[in-house]
């Protein structure tokens, strides 16, 4: 093989003071950047009638707005959600898809890795670096709870996951409804764990896609590099599209949960 | 190879500067140049299809749409202007309408304003009129009145005078009586 495979962890390229920049803070931080062009140009030139870069972005904002829409059934709540879940989409997408470009993996700095000589590449797909999805997975998981307690009230929306409100009504009602209420308690403790799993399977499928879409690329360029990795370019392009859609539709999902009216069953 | 040699050294060196700290991130910089090339053809294939196949037919779409906004942004100017022009004519049609009325009142309070004066003349000659025949008759009246009151009083005298004459005057008398009345006439 003319490489090595990419290491699970980010390595760091350069240091600034004792803050270690990784390649995929390198590549993270040109996505920002792109976007802050995009966003300037677009807010200088925007106009009733749109030219050419304005008509993409708005109508790529509408198609999003009816997923959107789809999920919450409320404008008003798409409308609120847009800024976080389509920045969210945008990033991870513009991420991926940075990672076909080429330059991404070839260029890079010589550096002792792991005692011997190596070429670190200098870019590397944003979301192959699990502080990455995890800081993006926990930030929006937060944001949901944010959301929710907006929406419903901070002891309404605690009593989800701390149900002693439900217990002090249940013995007042008396009879069978304590023994739910106990149930009903540990359900709301089961709660507590998913919102710790969401975030675990938030960041893990999207980190473990698209690094095994590079690990993939990287092997298949291995043997042999010119024609060959076409077909899986194409699926990484494809699956660079599906994670975004996947998570941000996932925290947009959790978004609506959390602001929905909570019924009052018991 | 003389390249790899080459490459060897360089980077040695740069390993050595890197290491000792002073050399900084350029000086270690380097490209791989066959995973380079290869990425490069790659993109460039996968570049050609996406623009042949995927790009062409999306800007078609797009540019559909920014027609028909621009389109629909053009008919519902128009159509702005048009109640705006149909606004304008019709404040202006008040306005004129408006003013026409106010010119008619004017002139109708003028024109009562006019008759009211005549009429009141023309009663007032009337009154005056009425007033100055009414004078007039009465004059005529009194002098007629005076007339009449005076030959009734004079015949009333002469019948008197007649009848106490004829009874205490003598035709002797009587006869020096007209004599000095026709003395007193002369």
């Amino acid at each position: 093989m003319i490489f090595s495979l990419p290491p699970l962890a980010a390595e760091p390229i350069f240091n600034i003071g004792s803050f270690p920049v990784a390649n995929t803070l390198i590549n993270s931080s040109l996505t920002v950047a792109l976007f802050a062009a995009i966003g300037f140009v677009l807010r200088k030139r925007s106009r009733e009638i749109p030219d050419k870069i304005q008509n993409f972005a708005e109508s790529i904002i509408e198609v999003i707005l009816g997923f959107m829409d789809q999920v919450t059934r409320d404008r008003k709540k798409t409308i609120k959600f847009l800024p976080v879940v389509g920045t969210l989409f945008f990033f991870i997408l513009a991420s991926n898809w940075l990672g076909i470009f080429p330059g991404i993996g070839s260029i890079g700095r010589w550096l002792v890795m792991h005692g011997r000589l190596e070429l670190v590449p200098l870019f590397r797909p944003a979301n192959t670096d699990l502080n990455m999805t995890l800081a993006m997975a926990v930030s929006t998981i937060i944001l949901t709870h944010v959301f929710g307690m907006v929406a419903v009230g901070f002891w309404r929306y605690a009593n989800k996951f701390v149900k002693l409100g439900d217990i002090v009504r249940s013995v007042r009602k008396g009879g069978m409804s304590i023994l739910v209420a106990v149930i009903e308690f540990f359900v709301g403790i089961i709660e507590i764990f998913s919102e710790i799993a969401k975030m675990v399977s938030l960041s893990l499928r999207l980190f473990g896609n698209i690094f095994a879409g590079e690990v993939l690329l990287t092997v298949i360029a291995g043997l042999i590099a010119y024609f060959v990795p076409l077909p899986f370019m194409m699926l990484e392009i494809l699956v660079g599209l599906i994670q975004a859609i996947v998570f941000s539709m996932l925290v947009l999902v959790s978004f609506t949960m959390a602001t929905a009216e909570i019924h009052e069953a018991h | 190879m003389d390249i790899h040699y080459l490459i060897t050294l360089v980077t040695e060196a740069a390993v050595e500067h890197a290491e000792e700290g002073t050399g900084g991130v350029l000086g270690t910089l380097g490209i791989n140049w066959k995973l380079f090339l290869a990425q490069l053809v790659n993109f460039s294939i996968i570049l050609f299809i996406l623009w042949r196949w995927v790009f062409k037919p999306v800007a078609g779409a797009l540019e559909a749409r920014r027609q028909k906004v621009e389109e629909s942004v053009a008919k519902a100017e128009k159509i702005e202007t048009q109640m705006r022009e149909a606004d304008s004519e019709r404040e202006q049609k008040l306005q004129q309408a408006r003013l026409d009325a106010e010119e008619i009142i004017k002139r109708t309070a003028s024109e009562a304003e006019k008759n009211k004066q005549h009429t009141l003349l023309a009663a007032r000659d009337e009154a005056e009129k009425i007033l100055n025949k009414a004078k007039q008759q009465m004059t005529a009246e009194k002098q007629q009145m005076l007339k009449e009151v005076r030959e009734e009083v004079a015949d009333l005298v002469v019948m008197a005078t007649e009848k106490i004459l004829r009874e205490k005057l003598t035709d002797k008398k009587d006869r020096e009586m007209i004599q000095n009345v026709m003395q007193e006439m002369k």
